[in-house]
């Protein structure tokens, strides 16, 4: 019983928003770590995507684990992931880490914010 | 007390309420029993989670906020336990 | 992928942009030496960049990879040549070859290197900012 109390699915939303999140900055970090490898091209991070299909309901794909000793701890949903055939444009990057970190720092506000709200109904 | 009927919300005032030492003494236990159950499992459940999240395989929000579930777990069994024991201490008061 | 593994991403851009100014540096430092040690005028160095994959234990396909400098070559194109007996490193038709060090192409690649730099500064103190509210959680 204890359990359900925090299955509620608001908390397990922002919990895998801040998972898409943490992943989209490895992205990030990825495209501007490359940014003057040639030959490189961009990846995306699509959280729309994703996003709107957890809403849905849709079981996201994510990648078999070949090897048993790998973790299935959080997997990369692989949706998540976009491939481009563009370069890395540095000025749509640099608006991409903002607007990623926001979401992120947002998420983590409500989060506390329900967590304060629980606290409050538990009463101490 | 009207309080947002999310679900969560609506489990806890529930469980809080009736923690139903009235039904018989023995089904409260077990109530309080599988809460407690809960508990444990949750804790070790989140050990390992900080675990992972140390040794850089998973990442550190989940170990935060297993972290933070395993507090408001425990801090809900201390209210049903305490509700259960005013329960009992109101019971024995009861002239026979 | 953990939010610190995310910071090693960014590492990798900045030690690669470091080298890079370096080498630029040491071009512009050598762009008049006509007499090195190996005989013949200094040549021109450039980085090679090329993607690493990380050493993530899901090693998927997918993941973001990091960067490195895997070599630093010599080119021996575009050496200018000039007539001028009278300077000490003529040959015996009195040519002397310069450098193949163009300033104004190194000063492009080093503004080039310095904002890809700053950017991958920008990237770390982003994942070290989303680390540190992560901890937040719960208080």
């Amino acid at each position: 019983m204890a359990d359900n109390l925090l299955l509620d699915g608001t908390l397990r939303l922002l919990e895998k928003s801040l998972s898409w999140r943490s992943q989209g900055q490895a992205i990030i970090s990825g495209n501007l770590a490359n940014l003057e490898t040639p030959n490189y091209t961009r990846k995306e991070a699509n959280f729309q995507g994703v996003l709107k299909d957890y809403v849905q309901g849709r079981p996201p794909i994510k990648l078999a684990s070949t090897n048993p000793r790998h973790l299935l701890g959080s997997p990369v949903e692989k949706g998540l992931i976009e491939e481009t055939d563009e370069p890395v444009d540095l000025d749509q990057e640099m608006v991409k880490l903002s607007v990623n970190q926001l979401g992120y720092q947002t998420s983590v506000t409500m989060l506390n914010k329900k967590f304060d709200q629980l606290k409050t109904v538990i009463g101490t | 007390m009207q309080v947002n009927p999310s679900g969560t919300m609506a489990m806890i005032e529930s469980s809080l309420m009736n923690p139903s030492p009235s039904k018989s003494g023995s089904q409260g236990k077990s109530a309080f029993q599988q809460i407690l159950a809960d508990v444990n499992n949750q804790q070790s459940q989140a050990d390992s989670e900080v675990q992972q999240s140390l040794l850089g395989k998973t990442d550190l929000h989940e170990a935060t906020i297993a972290l933070e579930k395993v507090d408001l777990n425990l801090r809900l069994l201390v209210q049903v336990r305490n509700k259960l024991v005013s329960a009992y201490e109101e019971l024995n008061r009861m002239p026979m | 992928m953990n939010i610190l593994n995310t910071m090693a991403l960014s590492a990798s851009g900045l030690n690669a942009q470091r080298q890079r100014l370096n080498v630029i540096a040491e071009n512009l430092a050598n762009a008049q030496v006509t007499r090195t040690p190996q005989g013949g005028p200094y040549l021109r160095k450039n980085v090679i960049l090329e993607t690493q994959p990380t050493e993530d234990f899901d090693s998927l396909m997918d993941s973001p990879s990091k960067v490195a400098v895997t070599d630093i070559v010599e080119s021996r194109e575009g050496l200018a040549q000039e007539y001028d007996p009278s300077h000490p490193d003529a040959n015996a038709e009195g040519i002397v070859t310069w450098p193949n060090v163009n300033p104004v192409t190194e000063m492009v690649s080093l503004v080039l290197a310095s904002r890809a730099f700053d950017a991958n500064v920008a990237a770390f103190k982003t994942a070290k900012n989303m680390a540190m509210k992560a901890l937040d959680i719960g208080h």
